[in-house]
């Protein structure tokens, strides 16, 4: 039996089963946008919910059925001027979990995602006035902790390190191209599209990223990128994700930013072997009528024991339990699809 | 949409000669509606909508005895009749209040 949690416009659904029988339940918090999912250290399920009405809210679960929301969420302080859009992502590291934010920014929380404290080395960067939003604001939506070291991404403006528990933090673009910025023109320290992405555990300084400029990796902790797209039918897209077990790597290429679909409608997984050198179509099952959808970079997720899934705008989800060797679209269709995650 | 918010009922008996006071009151009894309620800045957040005995009113509006606060969002969008709907099916009563 496997579960997904499945975040949408329209609320939270559950998928469980396996082969072609699935059941659905939900919406859970119907109306609210599902934004992320995530675990506090304690195994308590967190799931981020947004509203254009009501701003943000996190909800707490012991077993994604009954569901608390905390009383206060991650929250701008009055004289910031800044708004609370979206919570992005969780990361949870140790005793810690991180949340990254919508306007861009930083919280971090020592009692499972009750109370929230911000990174303020973060967020009152002395870059900031310099940032911009992309299409989907401005926002954190990636997290790596490994010890002292912690790398956030911020779209449209980049990826920044820290080397002090997140006291402080310097962009780390260097091969990365600025979206809008002339070749001849001098690098911006900030302005950098990053969309997703991928580290490998076992060696931290080992990062792949699926910019809005391109596909690229680093070995040295994003000191250095540079571009991997060997392979791939296009280089603009959201996901990028590394199963740790095989060290195999995963993305899923969009045509453009002006037109964010698959190249001819042929929706596939790439998966690459040899940490980016080159790319092919994971495995098999496709659709091979058009499938004019999007994925986002929160709806791929996997268990790093060959079972990954992904959801698309469209409101379709996508499974394959073999380690990408082969693909299925399960039958049942919920609302555009923002966030994914399997469930232990 | 809000009752996954709301620890007690719908319905919520608050204090306060003002709006402001009502909700100051209504997030103490509360606390986690205060971010879907008010922005950052303390205002009612755009789309919020107070109506106090029936009329539109804002954070300074003078709260009467036994006075009933309703607080909905704002429906935008669709037809006449689908709004409509909309409207009935997700407002958010949370109101009244002996003040």
């Amino acid at each position: 039996m496997t579960r997904i949690a499945v975040g949408t416009e329209k609320g939270a659904y559950l998928f469980e089963g396996s082969a072609r029988d699935w059941q659905v339940s939900g919406p859970v918090f119907p109306g609210w946008k599902v934004t992320s999912f995530g675990e506090a250290p304690d195994g308590t399920h967190l799931a981020a919910v947004g509203s254009n009405w009501f701003g943000v809210g996190i909800q707490r679960s012991p077993d994604f059925d009954r569901w608390e929301q905390t009383d206060t969420p991650p929250t701008w302080p009055e004289a910031s001027g800044r708004k609370m859009e979206q919570v992005w992502t969780f990361h949870t590291d140790g005793d810690r979990v991180w949340a990254g934010v919508a306007d861009a920014g930083l919280f971090t929380s020592d009692d499972g995602g009750v109370n929230w404290t911000s990174v303020e080395g973060l967020n009152d960067h002395r870059t900031r006035e310099h940032w911009q939003p992309g299409f989907g604001g401005l926002c954190a939506h990636r997290i790596f902790t490994s010890g002292e070291r912690q790398w956030v991404a911020i779209s449209a403006v980049g990826v920044f390190r820290s080397e002090d528990e997140g006291s402080s933090w310097d962009p780390k673009n260097d091969g990365v191209d600025a979206v809008g910025v002339p070749e001849d023109a001098p690098r911006p320290e900030v302005g950098y599209c990053v969309h997703c992405l991928a580290q490998d555990p076992a060696n931290p300084d080992r990062i792949w990223r699926q910019d809005h400029s391109g596909v690229y990796r680093t070995y040295d902790g994003g000191d250095n990128w540079e571009r991997i797209e060997t392979g791939l039918p296009a280089n603009f897209g959201f996901v990028m994700w590394r199963d740790d077990s095989s060290a195999r790597l995963f993305t899923i290429p969009l045509e453009a930013d002006a037109n964010r679909v698959p190249v001819d409608g042929r929706l596939r997984v790439y998966a690459s072997d040899d940490d980016g050198d080159s790319w092919n179509v994971a495995g098999g099952g496709w659709s091979q009528s058009p499938q004019f959808t999007g994925v986002l970079r929160g709806a791929f997720d996997g268990d790093d024991e060959g079972t990954f899934c992904f959801g698309t705008t469209g409101g379709k989800l996508w499974l394959t339990v073999d380690n990408g060797e082969s693909w299925d679209e399960l039958p049942p269709t919920v609302p555009r699809i923002g966030a994914v995650r399997l469930i232990p | 949409m809000l009752g996954h918010a709301i620890k007690a009922e719908l319905d919520v008996e608050v204090e306060g000669s003002t709006v402001r006071d009502a909700l100051a009151d209504l997030f103490e009894k509360e606390p986690g509606l205060r971010s879907h309620l008010v922005d950052e800045q303390g205002e009612i957040r755009p789309h919020v909508s107070v109506f106090v005995d029936g009329v539109q009113g804002s954070l300074g509006t003078t709260v009467g005895h036994r006075a009933s606060i309703r607080i909905l969002h704002a429906v935008s969008g669709g037809s006449l009749a689908r709004r409509s709907a909309g409207y009935v099916q997700h407002r958010s009563d949370l109101a009244p209040i002996d003040s």
